[in-house]
């Protein structure tokens, strides 16, 4: 199960297994953003290289404009693999 | 434990219900089974892309072992592309310069412990090795221990 939700002007939240047969329904969020946005991991248990190629497409888009994603409150697992892939030098995580 | 999948990127819930029956029955830590679904997930999603008009199923095996969780991923019918071979270093590259293509081959290699590919010509056959050690807070290597 993964559910992606934008929240309004409280941000996007992510919930369940960010895998590759759930891109197409966050690349719906995420490619309708313009502005700088929160995205809230707390109830993400899995993202794969799918979900952060989502994020990386979304960030390049943003930056180009002046704007950002700003991740917050990712688990053990996920910042783990978020470190791996050079993704904690071009997203700020809080 | 051993089982074949359909050649589709939807197959991947499958997938992942495969190794959860086993990730139970062995009671291996989430440290692991995070670990392993994220590899299992990037080779059966590259041997799905690269290969996607082949019609043989992947064959995927799980073994457990007193201090390692193996997996062998085997494919069909196909060219020889040696994933070992085939990462880009990602970590410290800007935003500008960074590409989603190869990012999950990389990830896999990071994570997991050993990583082997072997490709036989005769038969145009490849299976992927994949091994994790048990921590120390696996349940079965603590009381082993103990």
């Amino acid at each position: 199960m993964f559910e992606v939700v934008n929240e309004d002007n409280k941000g996007i939240r992510l919930r369940g297994r960010f895998d590759a047969t759930q891109v197409n329904k966050a690349a719906r969020i995420f490619n309708a953003l313009q502005n700088s946005a929160t995205v809230y991991f707390d109830d993400l248990e899995y993202i794969s290289s799918a979900g952060l190629s989502v994020l990386l497409k979304t960030q390049k888009r943003l930056k180009a404009n002046g704007q950002q994603l700003i991740l917050k409150n990712m688990s053990k697992h996920i910042r783990e693999i978020f470190k791996y892939a050079g993704f904690d030098m071009i997203f700020k995580i809080e | 434990m051993v089982k074949y999948f359909r050649r589709s990127i939807q197959a991947l819930t499958e997938v992942f219900n495969f190794l959860e029956t086993f990730i139970r029955k062995h009671q291996v830590n989430t440290d692991v089974s995070f670990a392993v679904q994220l590899a299992v997930e990037e080779i059966f999603t590259n041997l799905v892309k690269y290969h996607s008009n082949n019609p043989n199923r992947i064959r995927i095996e799980l073994f457990y072992e007193p201090e390692t969780v193996t997996v062998s991923i085997s494919d069909f019918d196909v060219e020889e592309f040696d994933i070992t071979e085939h990462t880009a270093t990602f970590a410290g590259l800007p935003l500008e310069k960074r590409k989603p293509g190869g990012l999950g081959l990389y990830l896999v290699q990071k994570i997991m412990d050993q990583v082997e590919y072997v490709y036989d010509p005769q038969k145009r056959e490849c299976e992927i090795t994949l091994v994790k050690y048990l921590g120390e807070t696996d349940v079965r290597s603590r009381q082993r221990r103990q």
